[in-house]
């Protein structure tokens, strides 16, 4: 209940200051995108018995973690050497 | 082209040679050439000429020649049509005699498509396909009632018709030359001409431009041999009736020799000088169905969000009934921030007639909110009229009006406010409100809940949640077993709790469930809090770009899902089309079923699935041993 209302409080307050922002919508060559690239997937989920697939997918999301994870460190380390004053740079 | 056209004519010249080593002496005036199958034979206007042959045969055809003035028509088996037999009358001099003509080179890239690409190697489905049918390029052995054809020599500017008697269910393509004048060529007959001066004119039985006889008519488009392409816009009829397209021939060094091209049936036209050869065979509409063609799913999906509308389409793999198992239907879904309005399946039989070759063998429709009849919104989906709602994040629940405070109150957030909900709704129906979302509706729509908020028997007692509360029908009917009214919560099983007393505050029951029931959120509350904010992310400026975002990401998170591993045929590619309205076929380039390639698959998948895992492991655990400086140098 408490954690309910605290949430319904900030989300409140998000609702406040994005409707601050004007509204848009999304254009409809995004849709177009979409769909052209949903077919684009489609088809080449027909290579499934020359390419394997999962195992390119699970490995790229590995890689765009590690990617992640990498600049969550190096910011991490740049925020840190701003307090330490001095040493150098940590990228 | 003169390389091609050199080409072709050395073709010509062993069949003519074996033709005349066979022809008996010639008589004074008459000469008879016998010359053996294929039936295309080229036959050079000045040899024809001094032989003064009247007569040809061709295989075991016989043929006879007219010859009006300068010109000749041989004509094989059948009648030739009267239109294109008179048109063969008009000549302007030079002699020409030639049969059936077939291109060498188009016959046998013909011959080499439908045959090998048929029956081996890349899997095509051609359709339909049996003795009497010949892919396009083939040669039948017969040619019912087709007019043969006449190659044109270089500088020629004789004049000859070749017309096709297109009965049954092939023909040829067939050129007619004419002078190019006034006559023959007017303005404004759909005529065109290319800059070497030819005049093109396509001609059906009955009509003396651009014809059509019974049977579908089809579009012609030649493309000139030189200085790109000219348009010709001419009819062709083929189950009955004649075509005749006429090429008015001045007389060149380049290309003469151009063959017509069909392309396809309903496609398009295009010379080139490629071989002296003026008839090249059409493939035309089929005769009745087979009896057990090849067939497809094609499940669509409409999606929808306020005034936008997709479909979702999703094509099975080929199959045919007489198989002992179907591919499923396949699985379509909206993008994300649409929702599903409609479902459907679809069975194509392209090979059916129209309306038997797209029938819809399932579907489900949304059900709209009957309140909404005879109102703007009939049957729309909620996410059409609240965009908010498409993402799924509406959901329907029940309100008591008015009560703490003047605040309205979730039932499912205070199940103890609404318990007699059921029987309190008639005496007072404006007590309760059905909401979806933010958004009110009938409060029919909340019968379902009708016990989800009553006291449960000992009996439910502790396996009841609040994320799978008991419902009714969508009419308020209680299905049967529905629990009854509430007993004593200190009898039963062990799971009720324990009796509320003066120290239940130290027990440690109550004290978990007070601290939960304050700490721990639900998930129905955390949504609406959420809901509560009206919030649309994705029509906001910070987030409409996470959005565009995510539309054209995500679906590239799905590459390798919903894939059936026993498709063996992979991906399909179509084929162009070439009949009139029927889609004529697809390829499986990816196909891994005969034995040799399932087995090459069977090895491959594994291994560079191996090699893709374990090279993604170590770039990434390069790229963090780096971050933290584990793979710096060991010094000397």
């Amino acid at each position: 209940m408490i954690v309910e209302w605290i949430w319904g409080v900030l989300a409140g307050v998000f609702g406040w200051l994005l409707s601050l922002f004007p509204t848009t919508t999304l254009p409809a060559w995004v849709f177009t995108v979409h769909t052209f690239t949903v077919d684009a997937v489609s088809y080449i989920n027909g290579w499934h018995m020359w390419v394997p697939l999962d195992a390119v997918r699970v490995g790229f999301l590995f890689l765009m973690s590690c990617s992640a994870l990498v600049l969550l460190v190096r910011g991490f380390r740049i925020a840190l050497s701003l307090f330490t004053g001095g040493g150098g740079s940590a990228a | 082209m003169h390389s091609r056209l050199v080409a072709s004519r050395l073709l010509a010249v062993p069949v003519l040679a074996a033709g005349l080593l066979l022809a008996g002496p010639a008589a004074p005036g008459v000469a008879t050439v016998t010359l053996p199958p294929p039936s295309v034979v080229t036959i050079p206007g000045s040899a024809l000429g001094s032989m003064g042959a009247t007569s040809a045969t061709i295989g075991s055809a016989a043929a006879t020649a007219s010859s009006t003035g300068a010109g000749m028509t041989v004509t094989m088996g059948g009648t030739a049509a009267a239109g294109g037999v008179a048109g063969a009358a008009r000549s302007a001099g030079g002699v020409a005699a030639a049969v059936v003509g077939a291109g060498a080179l188009g016959w046998g890239l013909g011959r080499f498509i439908g045959t090998n690409l048929c029956n081996s190697g890349v899997e095509i489905v051609c359709w339909p396909r049996d003795a009497t049918h010949a892919v396009n390029g083939d040669a039948p052995a017969t040619q019912p009632g087709v007019t043969s054809t006449q190659s044109l020599a270089v500088n020629e500017t004789a004049t000859t018709n070749f017309t096709i008697a297109a009965s049954g269910r092939a023909g040829w393509v067939s050129v007619t030359r004419l002078p190019n004048d006034a006559t023959n060529c007017p303005a404004g007959t759909g005529v065109s001409s290319d800059r070497t001066g030819r005049c093109w004119r396509f001609q059906g039985s009955g009509d003396a431009w651009q014809s059509t006889a019974s049977g579908y008519a089809k579009l012609l488009q030649a493309s000139g041999a030189y200085g790109g392409m000219v348009t010709y816009r001419g009819v062709l009829t083929t189950t009955t009736g004649t075509w005749t397209i006429l090429r008015n021939q001045k007389g060149t060094d380049y290309g003469d020799g151009s063959w017509l091209t069909v392309l396809g049936i309903a496609d398009r036209v295009t010379t080139s000088s490629a071989v002296d050869s003026w008839q090249h065979k059409v493939y035309l509409e089929s005769g009745p169905a087979p009896a057990d063609p090849p067939r497809t799913w094609l499940s669509r999906g409409q999606c929808v969000k306020g005034a936008t509308v997709s479909w979702a389409e999703q094509s099975s793999a080929v199959f045919y009934e007489s198989q002992p198992s179907w591919p499923k239907y396949p699985d379509v879904s909206c993008p994300s921030g649409l929702a599903l309005k409609r479902l459907e399946v679809r069975k194509l039989t392209p090979a059916l007639a129209v309306p038997g070759n797209d029938v819809v063998v399932w579907e489900w429709d949304y059900p709209a909110d009957p309140a909404d009849a005879g109102t703007p919104d009939a049957g729309k989906h909620p996410a059409e009229k609240w965009t908010e709602c498409a993402a799924g994040t509406c959901v329907l629940r029940l309100w008591k009006l008015g009560t703490v405070a003047a605040e309205d109150l979730d039932c499912f957030d205070v199940p103890s406010a609404c318990r007699d909900w059921w029987s309190e709704r008639a005496a007072s129906p404006a007590t309760y409100q059905c909401r979806y979302g933010t958004h009110v509706v009938a409060l029919t729509e909340c019968y379902l809940y009708r016990p989800t908020f009553e006291t449960a028997t000992a009996a439910e007692q502790g396996t009841r949640t609040e994320d799978d509360p008991a419902h009714a029908n969508p009419d308020g009917t209680l299905p049967a077993g529905e629990p009854g009214t509430a007993t004593d919560p200190g009898a039963g099983d062990g799971t009720c709790p324990p009796k509320v007393g003066f120290l239940s505050f130290l027990n440690p029951f109550w004290l978990f469930e007070t601290l939960k029931c304050a700490l721990v959120p639900s998930r129905a509350g955390l949504e609406a809090g959420w809901a509560s904010s009206a919030v649309d992310w994705c029509t906001t400026a910070p987030g409409v770009l996470m959005c565009a975002v995510d539309e054209l990401l995500s679906p590239w998170a799905e590459v390798g899902q919903g894939v059936d591993e026993a498709d063996c045929l992979g991906g399909s590619v179509p084929l162009p089309d070439i009949r009139p309205d029927r889609p004529d076929g697809e390829m499986h380039p990816w196909q891994a079923c005969n034995e040799a390639a399932a087995t090459i698959s069977g090895f491959w998948i594994p291994l560079s699935s191996g090699a893709v895992y374990l090279s993604s492991f170590l770039l990434g655990a390069r790229m963090l041993a780096r971050t933290i400086g584990a793979d710096d140098a060991v010094p000397a």
